[in-house]
């Protein structure tokens, strides 16, 4: 299987990234490749985000396409700040998910 | 000549204040066709001891004063002793704008103080008069303290967020300094980002953030203040469920509450509605730091251990004045992923993280 390849520390100026709006064309990066049929591979090596960034990056996939979308995507070189956070984003909007299709 | 001695510390600083005030005087009645009127007096408005936190009502009133007075703006420094990064992002955000349309001079303010306002770069961002200085804050401060920087657009984030970061993190090595850095560089990109999207909504374009921090060696104690000239919380909140009663001081604790967002609708294309986590998240870095937040907005403010206040004597802030205080020892052991709201409810998504 073809795996499309981001890698984050490209797009961050400095080590943080925090803004909403760069987090949209990453997203519709990842959204695409899986609409291929490819897996993701998003690296975070060197890089911090805040939950703003991520919730725009992977929260809004798993709110529109349900938790699942997770099982194509990998996340590498995650400190543990970056983990807890994008495991935080994915349960609250899988939650949302729960709710507007049950 | 006591009394300036007094003032400026220094004879030589003194006598040059009183010579050049003499020649100045001379100057004008040589030159010009003085027609005395004695009806129109300036209004002095005194400035407290301490201009920033440690006395927020002193602080504001002055703003007050500011705002609703017109022509030239004299401010008494005589008793003031202290500035601090809130009062600096103030004066910015008070002033700055009204650069080219009123006149402002600070009159006998000590030579320390006037000489902070100038390391700060008040005096010149503001365009600021009759503040005499040294030179007592020549020397390299990048790891102490940011100079007062305006941001309106959100492509200056990410370069204030570093220098702030840096400078509250201190000389450490490499390997040390990030474990300062990080929780620093979260809480600004989270004030600066809200600040820039919330002071620009309900049609303020023009508004802006300033910013200001320093390190302060004596009682190893990080200060960092954010302060915008926008429509403040409660307009952003008017018209949120989660809003008790339409008042600044009820937007503020709302504020607080997580998920309960100041931005709800971002209008990014392709974009979604933000979550309102970002000052929830701010306020526990903060304590875990051993420090606390303090937010004024409107005629009301609170510090974020949960203590509410209302300015008084009519004053209020068009906008929202954040500032931040806490222990820098105590920043590298600040865990953010624990930060996120808990809900036991929620169920964990398997993730794959390589």
């Amino acid at each position: 299987m073809i795996t499309e390849r981001i890698e984050l520390k490209q797009d961050a100026p400095t080590m943080m990234m925090g803004m909403r709006q760069s987090a949209i064309p990453l997203r519709l990066r990842i959204a695409s490749a899986i609409e291929r049929g490819e897996r993701v591979d998003v690296d975070f090596t060197g890089v911090e985000a805040t939950h703003s960034f991520l919730d725009e990056l992977i929260g809004v996939l798993v709110g529109v396409q349900g938790p699942d979308v997770l099982r194509l995507i990998a996340f590498k070189g995650c400190s543990d700040t970056v983990k807890g956070i994008l495991q935080f984003v994915a349960n609250d909007r899988a939650k949302d998910f729960r709710r507007l299709t049950h | 000549m006591k009394r300036l001695e007094a003032r400026f510390g220094n004879e030589r600083l003194a006598r040059t204040y009183c010579v050049r005030g003499v020649y100045q005087v001379l100057y004008f009645f040589a030159n010009s066709e003085v027609i005395l009127d004695t009806s129109a007096t300036e209004e002095v408005i005194k400035l407290p001891i301490h201009f920033g936190g440690r006395d927020v009502q002193g602080m504001f009133a002055v703003c007050e004063t500011v705002r609703t007075s017109t022509g030239a703006i004299v401010l008494d420094g005589s008793e003031t002793a202290f500035f601090d990064p809130l009062g600096i992002a103030v004066l910015g955000a008070l002033l700055e704008p009204l650069v080219g349309k009123r006149d402002v001079r600070i009159d006998w303010l000590s030579v320390a103080c006037g000489s902070y306002l100038e390391r700060m770069q008040v005096l010149s961002a503001c365009n600021i008069q009759g503040v005499v200085s040294s030179s007592q804050y020549s020397d390299d401060l990048t790891h102490t303290l940011v100079e007062l920087t305006k941001v309106e657009h959100e492509r200056q984030v990410d370069e204030a967020v570093d220098r702030l970061a840096t400078a509250l993190a201190g000389k450490l090595s490499a390997d040390r300094l990030e474990a300062f850095k990080h929780p620093l560089r979260y809480v600004l990109s989270e004030l600066l980002l809200n600040a820039l999207s919330h002071a620009k909504r309900e049609g303020r374009s023009g508004a802006a953030v300033w910013v200001a921090c320093q390190y302060y060696r004596k009682n190893k104690g990080v200060q960092l203040a954010v302060v915008d000239n926008g429509c403040g919380l409660l307009e952003t909140l008017r018209y949120s469920r989660h809003l008790p009663e339409k008042t600044h001081a009820a937007a503020i604790p709302t504020a607080l509450k997580p998920f309960v967002s100041c931005n709800p609708d971002l209008g990014l294309p392709g974009g979604t509605a933000n979550r309102g986590i970002g000052l929830t998240t701010t306020a526990k870095i903060a304590q875990s730091a051993r420090g606390r937040l303090l937010i004024v907005s409107g005629d009301a403010g609170m510090y974020s251990d949960g203590r509410p206040f209302r300015l008084e004597g009519g004053a209020k802030w068009d906008g929202v004045a954040i500032s931040m205080r806490c222990r820098r020892a105590a920043l590298p052991g600040v865990n953010i992923a624990q930060m996120m709201p808990k809900d036991e409810n929620s169920m964990v998504v398997p993730m794959i993280f390589e």
